[in-house]
């Protein structure tokens, strides 16, 4: 039996006429309307037969007796969306119309008319209210491919999209039952003739709202945890980080923990643009050496921001995105920031002067970006070489 | 919308005039038919929306509910409203005369 059952996708039926037509249309083709739910309707398969069928508002649940009664007038109940009742009746028993007065008719449709009024009150109420988060949003965040990847801008512009159709949906929705009210209450009767063909293209709404479903799973899939764990002492390859040891001039670096946020941490998470996405600080000590201009003992760190893209086209604008985002947090202007040309590199930004002692660079190669900020007495030189080769270890892995 | 008095609507009418009798359902459109001489074949879903607006309006009662089936019959108010409506149409017929050239 399930094999002879199809789901299609369907419109409300709060757009009587055109779903009645639709029903009948597809009983031409075989396909007899079984159930309805929210995006699809379920069609049994059989023979092709001229069929009508009635969508009647009921404002409660029917009781047996009045279904017998409809039953002995022709017309057998099918299945129902909230309010909205299916009827159907083959041609050939010529039953009498459910509704024999269209002023009566229009007197069912005053409650959905309301709902329908009220859902489209909050679906313009939550239009705006995105409207306005998204424009505050790009107020506030002046770098859309670092806000791309950190998800949350492909996340609003979902909700933006999906509350457009719903908007225009809606008002489809309320100002064709609206119309068809004030045409019934005119004694104007219900056309039940009307060519489905074109209304078919409404069924794009219930297809976005599946497809925004889907889109959410398929992020949520692909987002891992926060994970965070002490950065490992030694060198470990798994770790796509430049570290302290292979740029300072010293053997004694024992790890510092001065900074209340620079604790030597890696934080690791994923998402849908991201197959991975590290947060790695480092900060180290050396007792047997101090600054070169200071007497203190020497204390370096290092804070590397790595993404692996899933999409290699957004390494390039994410690098430079990173140095002028980061241009706040670190005190120094965008036309500080200079590129060089470095055939291992797709790109290479660097920020000059950065500081006394500190070095702030962005690269990015094939589908890795890495963005460092270095406090040191180590070369710029040795910096970009050590990033190099990093990009370059993980470059060949992809 | 709740009535108010004004002119009421034929489906209306006619099922207050049926209930005169008290009645259910389906035994219910065979009256409206009797009733009407034949001129008038309400389809269900009329019938059922009347019986509903009319309930909640209080022109009608639910006088017997045995759980399979329900009586309906008119109530003074749907009796007062159904005269008001006679009356209204009277005068209409009354002066419609002029189509006779009375």
């Amino acid at each position: 039996m399930k094999l002879n059952r199809i789901r299609i996708i369907s419109d409300s039926l709060s757009d009587i006429a055109y779903n009645e037509s639709y029903f009948s249309s597809m009983a031409k083709k075989g396909l007899y309307l079984k159930s309805i739910g929210s995006p699809f309707a379920y069609f049994e398969k059989g023979e092709s037969i001229n069929m009508r069928y009635r969508i009647d508002v009921l404002e409660k649940e029917p009781e047996e007796e009045q279904l017998e009664i409809y039953r002995l007038a022709g017309w057998e109940y099918v299945c129902h969306q909230k309010e909205f009742y299916v009827f159907c009746s083959p041609v050939t028993s010529n039953a009498p119309e459910i509704h024999t007065d269209p002023v009566e008719q229009a007197f069912t449709l005053i409650k959905a008319n309301k709902q329908m009024k009220l859902s489209l009150f909050i679906t313009v109420l939550l239009f705006f209210v995105s409207i306005i988060s998204f424009y505050i949003y790009l107020q506030r965040e002046k770098y859309l491919v670092l806000s791309l990847i950190k998800g949350e801008l492909v996340q609003l512009l979902v909700i933006l999209i999906f509350l457009s159709i719903n908007l225009l949906d809606s008002l489809r929705r309320y100002f064709s039952l609206s119309m068809l009210k004030k045409n019934l209450s005119l004694g104007i009767p219900l056309n039940h003739h009307l060519n489905s063909r074109l209304h078919r293209f409404w069924i794009v709404i219930p297809f976005i709202t599946v497809c925004a479903y889907l889109f959410f799973i398929v992020t949520v899939a692909f987002s891992k945890g926060y994970k965070s764990y002490p950065l490992p002492q030694i060198n470990d390859a798994s770790i796509p980080a430049v570290r302290l040891a292979t740029l300072e001039n010293t053997s004694s670096l024992q790890p510092y923990e001065k900074y209340r946020y620079n604790n030597n941490t890696v934080l690791k998470d994923s998402s849908f643009l991201l197959d991975a996405h590290y947060v790695i600080s480092e900060s180290r000590i050396a007792n047997d050496r101090t600054w070169l201009n200071q007497n203190s003992s020497y204390t370096p760190s290092i804070n590397t921001i790595f993404y692996q893209l899933r999409f290699q086209s957004l390494s390039i604008p994410l690098a430079k995105d990173l140095l002028r985002n980061y241009s706040d947090i670190y005190n120094y202007n965008l036309n500080q920031i200079k590129e060089i040309a470095d055939t291992r590199f797709d790109i290479l930004c660097y920020v000059e002067p950065a500081g006394e002692n500190i070095q702030i660079l962005a690269a990015a190669l094939n589908h890795s970006t890495i963005f460092i900020y270095y406090k040191g007495e180590a070369k710029l030189e040795l910096l970009i070489n050590e990033t190099a080769e990093l990009l370059e270890s993980y470059s060949s892995a992809d | 919308m709740p009535y108010y008095g004004g002119p009421m609507t034929e489906a209306m009418y006619y099922v207050l005039l049926a209930l005169l009798e008290p009645n259910h359902g389906y035994q219910l459109m065979s009256a409206i038919e009797q009733v009407s001489h034949g001129r008038l074949h309400m389809g269900p879903g009329t019938l059922y929306g009347v019986l509903t607006r009319m309930l909640k309006d209080g022109l009608i009662i639910i006088i017997e509910d045995d759980g399979r089936r329900k009586t309906y019959a008119i109530t003074e108010a749907g009796n007062e409203a159904l005269k008001e409506e006679y009356r209204r149409l009277l005068a209409m017929i009354d002066d419609s005369r002029l189509l006779k050239g009375e």
